[in-house]
């Protein structure tokens, strides 16, 4: 009896040693970054909501980050690029940026380093690390305090590029949380593909005469999150093998909505030849969505 | 019976007494405000050349340098900060609370560490006198899509990288430029 009495007892603390183990793995973070990406007037504009989950104030948080381990080297992120505007600071200037009242945030480069984070710091947290730093340089108001308190969901955090980048929306944010380091896997708040449909016109070529003929593509796109999507051809191919200068015009890679494809067929081929267009549309969050159409030149 | 008191047995960051380094502990120099006036005067008429040729051909930005002059007293100080946080950020007695408080304040302020830091490189350079003459400088934002347009325009200016194609791709140092008279 005691031996079953002492195999319940040790059952017991197994189980529990691993679900509270697992239950302490599954916890939610404390702090939890969503970051969602959109095209706008000829910019790509990434976003950010940070919740504040726990029960301590946020005031300093990093985006495109995460800290060396005991066996592994940390990294920064973000590529450098010609993405911002110059001057003599590296903090955003608002036509690049947005933050919250009170909030500033620049450009954190580890030292010898070619990648940097964004670190977002309330006024008053910046002033209290720096407290001889030059007044001028500092491009947040000093007053009123803005500290994050638990509890809070904000999403006044953004920043402008010429171009997409999925790093800012699939890295890490990194920040202290009471006298802890936290570190959290972004969330992607867009995982949805755009919806893209294509039609070409005209969708047949007859007679196979082997003149060049333009086609003009129809493209409409959605996206819950991007307006206006990045639109490319990808590729154009075909049944039976095509000579050069069949496909005409056509730049891969980039939003040609005009090419000209040769109304051909080869003599030996009853089912014709059939050429397949395929454009993608990539939101700015990085959800990539492709759609198929063809255009014919009948046997007959 | 005498109730032992529990003590910290961690200790609390140096202060800075280095003159040149106290001033990046105040905030005068940071990577938002880098030390250029150390630097030795070929390697800041090779910065502003930089700029200067990397401005007139980029619509975006005239690129800032992140890293200037860092004395070596500097470097010592931040290879501490991050060495005691990695020792004391575990601790959760009450007996190091206010140590581990102050650590805690000193890591924060400065840019994040990626890596455990080195101690000396050639931003820490002194001349034969002893006084400060840096001879690198931290430049993250001269266009780089493709690397030889990089070293084209630092070798008109005589500058060049000397940390790009290290053995371990890890080792590379994209930003880190240095005077040398380039071959023409």
């Amino acid at each position: 009896m005691k031996k079953l009495k002492l195999f319940a007892a040790i059952s017991t603390a197994f189980v529990c040693f691993f679900s509270c183990a697992y239950a302490f793995a599954q916890a939610d973070p404390a702090v939890k970054v969503t970051a969602w990406g959109m095209h706008q007037g000829g910019w790509v504009v990434y976003k950010y909501q940070v919740k504040n989950l726990g029960t301590l104030p946020l005031d300093d948080f990093s985006i495109g980050f995460y800290p060396p381990t005991a066996t592994a080297d940390g990294a920064a992120e973000l590529n450098v690029g010609p993405y911002y505007p110059g001057g003599t600071s590296l903090w955003l200037p608002p036509s690049v940026s947005q933050s919250p009242a009170g909030w500033g945030v620049y450009l954190d480069f580890p030292e010898e380093s070619a990648t940097f984070s964004l670190r977002w710091v309330e006024g008053g947290h910046y002033r209290s690390m720096w407290p001889g730093a030059r007044e001028s340089e500092i491009p947040i108001a000093q007053n009123p305090p803005n500290i994050m308190p638990p509890g809070a969901s904000w999403d006044q955090f953004s920043v402008t590029l010429p171009r997409p980048d999925y790093a800012y929306v699939q890295g890490h944010a990194y920040m202290f949380y009471g006298d802890k380091e936290l570190t959290v896997l972004m969330e992607k708040g867009d995982t949805t593909l755009p919806t893209l449909t294509l039609s070409l016109s005209p969708a047949t070529l007859s007679p196979p005469s082997g003149n060049l003929v333009p086609i003009i593509p129809a493209i409409t796109v959605n996206d819950d999150y991007d307006p206006s999507p990045e639109i490319k051809l990808e590729s154009i191919t075909a049944n039976e093998p095509l000579a050069d200068g069949d496909i005409q015009d056509a730049q891969f890679g980039t939003d040609d909505r005009s090419f000209s494809l040769a109304a051909k067929r080869a003599d030996t081929n009853p089912a014709g030849r059939t050429y397949t267009v395929t454009y993608s549309a990539t939101d700015a969050s990085g959800n990539k969505a492709t759609a198929n159409a063809t255009v014919t030149v009948p046997y007959n | 019976m005498p109730v032992p008191v529990a003590t910290c047995t961690y200790t609390k960051v140096a202060d800075i007494t280095d003159p040149v380094a106290k001033l990046y502990e105040d905030g005068t120099y940071s990577n938002t405000k880098p030390d250029i006036e150390h630097l030795t005067p070929v390697t800041q008429a090779g910065l502003a050349c930089i700029q200067q040729k990397v401005a007139a051909t980029n619509c975006y930005m005239t690129p800032q340098p992140t890293s200037g002059y860092r004395p070596t007293a500097y470097q010592t100080h931040i290879l501490e900060v991050y060495d005691k946080w990695q020792l004391i950020k575990d601790d959760n007695t009450s007996a190091c609370a206010e140590t581990k408080a102050a650590i805690q304040k000193e890591f924060n302020k400065h840019s994040r560490f990626a890596r455990r830091p080195g101690v000396t490189s050639n931003h820490s350079q002194v001349d034969a006198q002893g006084n400060p003459a840096g001879e690198a400088v931290d430049i993250p934002f001269v266009p780089d899509d493709t690397n030889a347009s990089a070293d084209a325009i630092a070798c008109q200016c005589d500058m060049y990288r000397p940390l790009i194609n290290m053995p371990d791709p890890k080792d590379n140092d994209l930003v880190h430029y240095q005077p040398r008279t380039c071959p023409r």
